[in-house]
């Protein structure tokens, strides 16, 4: 798949704090990419990046289109401000330059699809917090984006409002308009994400494709008289290898509980257990499928 | 070229109501200054360049303040134009300040309360002062605005501390051995616009046109500088 944009090393700091580290991915054309991660883990500040909004302290970022990438951004959380819906998605229009008859037309269009017809004359800081994020949406949409960057669209809403915005992010994949989003809901990286990117502590800790499996290393210890050829027999083992004595297990995440419960069985003991990054995985030169190692 | 974003800004600014207290400060404190008559007309113009220098400060803080940190990143995104925004912030500031420059010249020449009739020279003389006083208000301004990484009671410390000092620029000047003179040339030339005024028979025709000049200059420099620093933040 061919990159819109590629992020090379771009680490950030901000009075000495380390908020990202060295992170290094890219965003295909067409693709939707799904950025998880703990409360403080950089997502935010790497979205704002991405969109230019601020720099990184190191680090490049190529923007692969051969004409300047148009990237609309989602905030999380989109002011209450005191003019009309109408009123602020025409000046929006009108900032970017957008032809007077296409914007009328885009902006009636948005309005029907997004409900808010009824309330377009009305001022947004008496919108609930469902209607302001569908204008946030509707903002970015004026024009079509080559890359969309939504901050935690679906937070804070109710169920519904989840589902009618999940409905045009839908609408949008549709449209082959590239995405990278942080999130928390499951519903979005289930049925929207083709892609997840998984920051801790400011650094890339897992890549992994949706509809690809997933995939767990178990770092464990056996006694010396207790054969591994049982454990390997176990299904979705691609990888069981010895390293220092102790082993190394690398299984899909369905059966590692029946991987865990076998090794506790052999009266084994369990070091670690962390998820395996898929680019990694499937890059290894080490990989041998089950069978006995020793 | 910047009609939409000036629209905008205004548009969002004055819904924000935050132009009340300065604009109604302004109205009365004009109201009050001319209640009696007749006044001198470059006398006057001195006073009301001054309080146009404080009142740009407070607009231009106001305005600042007025568009949310999230709406500044999305509009600065859609126009993709770091500097325009920057400079369409200030032509807006400029022109709410000239709005009131228009009234505080206006209303005395229409209800006659000069010791004498407002010539050509009066008019352009005035509104060049108040227009560069305005100028120096919102430089000063920029600096210490919250956008600019200052918190607001530092910002408003700072705007107050700088007014005062480039009002005793002439003392503090007098104080100082003439080989530390140039120290009071980082403050705004306020003083030097208003003794203009106040004494304005005393001086040549060079001085009048460098001391009208002066404000603009130190402003330009001061802006440019504002622009270049937020482009790259």
């Amino acid at each position: 798949m061919e990159d819109i944009i590629r992020l090379e090393h771009i680490s950030k700091e901000y009075d000495q704090r380390v908020v990202l580290q060295d992170v290094t991915f890219s965003i295909g054309i067409k693709e939707i990419v799904a950025l998880i991660g703990a409360n403080g883990s950089g997502k935010s500040t790497l979205l704002r990046i991405i969109c230019g909004l601020i720099r990184p302290s190191s680090g490049k970022i190529h923007n692969n289109l051969a004409k300047e990438t148009k990237i609309s951004y989602v905030p999380e959380r989109f002011p209450k401000l005191r003019l009309t819906t109408q009123e602020y998605l025409l000046s929006m229009g009108k900032i970017q330059g957008l032809h007077k008859k296409f914007m009328n037309r885009r902006v009636k269009e948005l309005m029907d699809q997004f409900g808010l017809t009824e309330v377009r004359d009305r001022r947004m800081n008496f919108f609930s917090k469902g209607m302001l994020q569908k204008v946030n949406i509707m903002q970015a949409v004026l024009s079509q984006p080559d890359l969309l960057v939504l901050d935690e669209p679906l937070s804070g809403l109710d169920a519904t409002s989840q589902q009618d915005l999940l409905g045009l992010l839908q609408e949008m994949k549709q449209q082959d308009i590239s995405m990278i989003m942080t999130c928390h809901e499951s519903v979005l990286l289930d049925e929207l994400a083709n892609r997840t990117i998984s920051l801790q502590q400011g650094r890339v800790q897992l890549h992994s494709i949706q509809g690809q499996k997933s995939y767990v290393t178990i770092h464990f210890k056996l006694p010396s008289n207790v054969s591994t050829f049982d454990i390997g027999q176990i299904g979705g083992v691609p990888n069981l290898e010895k390293v220092d004595g102790a082993y190394r297990l690398q299984v899909e995440s369905e059966f590692s509980d029946e991987a865990l419960l076998m090794i506790l069985n052999c009266n084994g003991s369990i070091w670690s257990v962390t998820p395996t990054e898929y680019k990694e995985w499937i890059i290894s030169e080490s990989i041998t499928i089950a069978g006995e190692v020793e | 070229m910047y009609k939409d974003l000036l629209i905008y800004l205004l548009r969002n600014y004055n819904r924000s109501y935050r132009f009340i207290p300065p604009l109604f400060t302004y109205l009365i404190f004009i109201g009050i200054f001319y209640a009696y008559k007749p006044n001198p007309v470059m006398g006057s113009f001195a006073v009301t360049s001054v309080l146009s220098f404080i009142v740009t400060a407070w607009i231009c803080y106001s305005f600042m303040q007025s568009e949310s940190p999230v709406q500044e990143e999305i509009t600065l995104l859609h126009l993709r134009n770091p500097a325009k925004y920057y400079i369409g912030l200030l032509i807006a500031i400029v022109l709410m300040s000239i709005i009131l420059i228009i009234v505080s010249m206006t209303y005395p020449i229409v209800g006659d309360y000069f010791d004498r009739p407002v010539g050509i020279e009066d008019i352009f003389v005035g509104l060049l002062s108040h227009l560069g006083l305005s100028f120096l208000g919102m430089a000063i301004t920029v600096f210490f605005t919250g956008r600019f990484g200052s918190k607001p009671s530092i910002a408003i410390g700072g705007i107050l501390v700088v007014i005062i000092l480039s009002f005793c620029q002439g003392s503090i000047a007098s104080y100082l051995s003439p080989a530390l003179e140039w120290i009071t040339w980082i403050l705004p030339p306020t003083f030097y616009t208003m003794n203009l005024l106040m004494n304005y028979d005393t001086y040549s025709g060079d001085e009048i046109i460098g001391l009208l000049v002066a404000p603009f200059i130190y402003s330009l420099i001061i802006l440019t500088i504002y622009v270049q620093l937020m482009k790259r933040k």
